[in-house]
Order: structure tokens, then sequence, then C-alpha cells
């Protein structure tokens, strides 16, 4: 079993970073790997339980709950919550850490592969 | 956990994004745990435009001072210099311009690498 981060800067409704972010994620899981996720930048937008979008089915938050209940790891960075006004990431789905940078330096020292997006 | 080598390199240019510094915030943050991560940073691509002399690094200046402190020195890769019209007058002090070969080993010398 391997342990695998990901670190994703990218955020929901503009680019498919999130998405790709999550496929590899649940791919790791469903083959028994661990996986642990840094949430930077605008990728802190991805949990948020308030999401709607017409044309989409299925939003970001719960594609990122989903991987909360399969045992993913999710941490995002406090700095880049509280600057976009995440209130401490209050409204996050159930199972989302907000944390900061010694996490990921944390989940660095853990991982055998770390994939950016 | 076990202590790892990372190298952060970055290809977006210092400006249209906030790429440039906050790579350097999460340069910083790697080796802030217990673990005591050491990094490489390496400019690629449009990255180099951040080691002309006259950029404004003010919002980068603790980061840039913090990773030269622990004795981290700003690579850029000497290819992206020449197809940019870069010469290497146009650079800031204490940038080390390196060719491709040693931009590879920085990559084989590495156990992880992060990409801003």
């Amino acid at each position: 079993m391997a342990t695998i981060g990901i670190l994703l800067t990218g955020g929901p409704f503009q680019f498919e970073n999130w998405e790709t972010a999550v496929d590899i994620g649940e791919a790791a899981l469903a083959k028994g790997h661990r996986v642990k996720y840094f949430l930077y930048l605008d990728g802190v937008y991805n949990p948020i339980r308030h999401q709607s979008f017409p044309d989409l089915d299925v939003m970001p938050k719960d594609r990122v709950s989903e991987l909360v209940d399969k045992g993913a790891e999710i941490i995002a960075c406090g700095v880049c919550v509280n600057a976009r006004g995440l209130q401490g990431g209050k409204d996050y789905v159930e199972g989302v850490r907000v944390g900061g940078l010694p996490d990921f330096a944390e989940i660095v020292g853990e991982v055998d592969r770390l994939v950016t997006l | 956990m076990a202590q790892r080598h990372v190298l952060i390199t970055f290809n977006h240019a210092p400006y249209g994004s906030i790429y440039y510094t906050e790579g350097l915030r999460a340069a910083v943050g790697v080796t802030s745990g217990i673990d005591e991560h050491t990094v490489d940073v390496l400019y690629l691509g449009d990255g180099v435009y951040f080691a002309l002399k006259d950029v404004d690094r003010r919002d980068s200046a603790k980061y840039l001072g913090t990773l030269s402190a622990s004795s981290v020195n700003l690579r850029v890769e000497r290819d992206a210099l020449l197809s940019r019209g870069i010469s290497e007058s146009d650079l800031a002090e204490g940038v080390e311009v390196i060719d491709g070969d040693e931009a590879l080993e920085l990559v084989r010398r590495a156990d992880l690498t992060i990409d801003f």
C-alpha cells in the first residue's frame, strides 16, 4: 500500500484540476492506497457546502464528501481559507480540516508520490 | 515520516497569477515541519521573469529572506533565459544560472517535485 499526496491549487467551476485530483484520489483509494490532500490557494473553495450550479449534477463538494467517506484525509490551508473570507472553513462539508503549511510538510514526509494540480 | 528533499519549480510568470509568491510561501512551509525537509528552487519557462533584477519582490521578500538564510539559491535554467532574450546581466544579484543537464540533476536528486 502506498500513500499518495495531492496538492490542489485549482478551484471549482473554472478549471478541471479539482476533478482530476478527485479522480486520481478515488482510483488510488479503490486500489487500497492511502490518499492525503492539501488544498492550497483557490483549491480551498472546493469543499464549500453551499455550492450549486444548474449545469452540474454533482458538485465538487459532493465529490469531496465521497472522498472523506472513502477514507481520504483532506486539509485546507488556513491562510488561504481566511484570505478568501471562508471564516475558518466553517462552511465546509464534514470531514475537511483547516490546517496550515506545517500539515503539508507532514504530508510531504509521509507520501510515496506527490501530485501537484 | 521522513526527511525529504523537495524541488520547487516555477513555470508561471510573476504576473497574472499569485503562484510566484504563494509558491515561495509553500517552499518555506515545506521546510517548517518537524521532518526538516530541504528544498531547491528552480525557475523554468515564464517563471524566469521573476529573476529579472527590476522585478518588484516586496510581497515575496520575507520568503526569499528565509530561503536565503537557509542557503537556498534561486536557480534559473539557461535555455529559458535564451529563448526569451534575457541576458545574465538582466538578472537579480544572487540568481544562479544553470544548464538543462544541471536542472535535470536537480530533478533526479529530489525525492519529490512541486510545480507552481
